[in-house]
């Protein structure tokens, strides 16, 4: 299958000498579904960072779709960021604003018309099932409908890739287990799904890729793996 | 930026000004602030020139003949005044002239009805100098004092003025200074504070950036909206400033002539005549200011 993303010895160095990075180098294909594991401070959240851009590594290159994306000009990076979605831990969402408006607002920002915008959300919500709270202000959801509001803004654009960075660390067991599963059937659809996690359950039942960090180092890449740290 | 971003910017802004009701006061009360300080001392400015140029045009020199001198002399000195490039008008005083002035004064009563008769007439004649600048009068003074004129001269009047007219020059420069220092003093105090306003606000949408980052906004669809709304304080600031500024010319100017008595020195003719241009200046300002020091806020705070 196609490479679509490509980790090419990728260093990242903070201060002086603390290497959180150190020659990282594998790749995602086309409609994968990965899930990259290790303890914190293994890198992992470095690695995202880098690859949504908001850092660039000391050396090394990451190619997605064939595009060097450290050389990536300023100007550019708004437009590379609507083709990538990503979820976070703490949902980054708008507390004041209503599911409508959270999911509406990445659309806004791209100048996309009203119309567009309705229809696009729409479909959105229904994605994730939460046509019901459409109106609700986000603060008022719990943990789990909050994190299904900021998958369904990350895949409004139609990014080929979702990152989703411990998108279930502030969430109970039930709460966690539905985001797997909506990341599965949007991994289904063909986009494809880069899990940073450390929930060994979660990562030991779902049978997919697992490529494991410590330190700043791949330290195992296999199919079908396990949580082995 | 197409019109659909143009009208979401707009509408941002307006929600942020409104949202942060608070520090949007804060924002505007200081632009309101600032705006009338400037306008304050850029009407004590206008005010003090004009008055220091009437008095300017009060000044000037007056050389009195004695009775023995000539007309053709006089005609020729008033000839050779006329020809310097720091003299701005020459005016010749008769004994007639002189004469009627003093009666205009009220100065004419029947005690000295044996003094002015038909004949005679102890006034003399003059030519008052009225120099370009009030600085050049000593210049003439030495002119006309250290010449060959001197003989036909009974006496110049400027030396008796000498020392008010030092001191008004001194006055009116004073005042030009002290209100150039104080306008560019309280521009940059209101230009720090209009800064820290734009930059508290935000700080205080510090996650909606973020957001609109990782969403994929451009840097100008992020920045915009914050100096659209350092705009809105300017426009808001001068609406209200404005209305101060009416009312307290409306106010202020009968009552300054009220207490003058009379003696109008043109001043509330003067501010009237510049009221619009004061306005048109204050939202010159305020837009100017508001959008400068945003745009610098975002510019340091917005990554």
């Amino acid at each position: 299958m196609e490479k679509v993303i490509e980790f090419d010895k990728v260093t990242k160095v903070y201060g002086k000498e603390v290497a959180a990075l150190k020659e990282v180098s594998f790749s995602i294909s086309d409609s994968e579904f990965v899930t990259l594991v290790g303890p914190s401070g293994a890198g992992k959240s470095t690695l995202v960072r880098l690859l949504i851009c908001e850092e660039k590594p000391t050396s090394g290159k990451i190619l997605v779709a064939g595009r060097d994306i450290t050389t990536l000009k300023l100007k550019e990076l708004p437009y590379f960021r609507r083709r990538i979605g990503v979820i976070f831990q703490d949902y980054k969402l708008l507390p004041k604003k209503t599911v409508k408006e959270n999911i509406s607002f990445a659309l806004e920002v791209a100048g996309i018309g009203d119309k567009e915008i309705n229809s696009r959300v729409e479909e959105m919500v229904d994605l994730v099932g939460l046509s019901a709270r459409i109106e609700a202000l986000s603060e008022e959801l719990s943990g789990g409908e909050k994190q299904r509001v900021s998958i369904a803004r990350a895949l409004v654009h139609n990014p080929k890739l979702l990152i989703a960075d411990e998108p279930t660390g502030n969430l109970d067991p039930v709460a966690t287990w539905e985001i797997i599963e909506l990341l599965f059937k949007i991994n289904k659809s063909g986009t494809i799904v880069l899990l940073a996690t450390h929930d060994r359950e979660v990562v030991d039942a779902l049978k997919k890729r697992v490529v494991t960090m410590r330190a700043g180092e791949v330290v195992s890449d296999q199919e079908k793996g396990k949580y082995i740290l | 930026m197409n019109t659909i971003a143009l009208k979401r910017v707009l509408l941002m802004s307006l929600k942020s000004f409104f949202r942060n009701s608070w520090l949007s006061l804060t924002g505007t009360l200081v632009m309101i602030i600032t705006l009338l300080i400037i306008s304050f001392f850029f009407i004590l400015s206008i005010s003090v020139n004009k008055t220091a140029d009437s008095l300017k045009e009060k000044i000037d020199i007056v050389v009195y003949f004695k009775d023995s001198t000539s007309d053709d002399q006089i005609k020729e000195i008033e000839r050779l005044l006329l020809s310097r490039p720091d003299v701005k008008e020459v005016n010749f005083v008769s004994k007639e002239a002189a004469k009627a002035r003093f009666e205009d004064m009220g100065g004419l009563d029947e005690d000295l009805s044996d003094v002015f008769t038909d004949d005679e007439n102890p006034l003399p004649r003059s030519l008052e100098v009225k120099p370009i600048e009030a600085e050049s009068i000593e210049v003439l003074n030495s002119y006309l004092d250290g010449t060959s004129f001197n003989p036909l001269i009974k006496k110049i009047s400027y030396k008796d003025n000498k020392a008010t007219i030092d001191r008004l020059i001194k006055i009116t420069r004073f005042f030009t200074q002290a209100g150039l220092i104080m306008s560019g003093i309280f521009i940059i105090i209101s230009f720090f504070i209009i800064f820290n306003t734009i930059k508290l606000t935000i700080f205080s949408r510090k996650d909606e950036i973020e957001i609109m980052r990782l969403v994929g906004a451009t840097d100008i669809f992020v920045k915009f909206p914050f100096i659209v709304e350092g705009m809105f304080y300017g426009v808001l600031a001068t609406i209200i400033a404005g209305m101060v500024t009416y009312s307290g010319y409306r106010l202020v100017v009968p009552a300054i002539n009220n207490y003058l008595e009379g003696i109008d020195v043109g001043l509330g003719q003067l501010i009237g005549s510049n009221l619009f241009l004061i306005i048109i200046g204050q939202l010159l300002v305020g837009i100017i200011l508001g959008s400068v020091c945003s745009w610098w806020a975002t510019r340091r705070y917005v990554k």
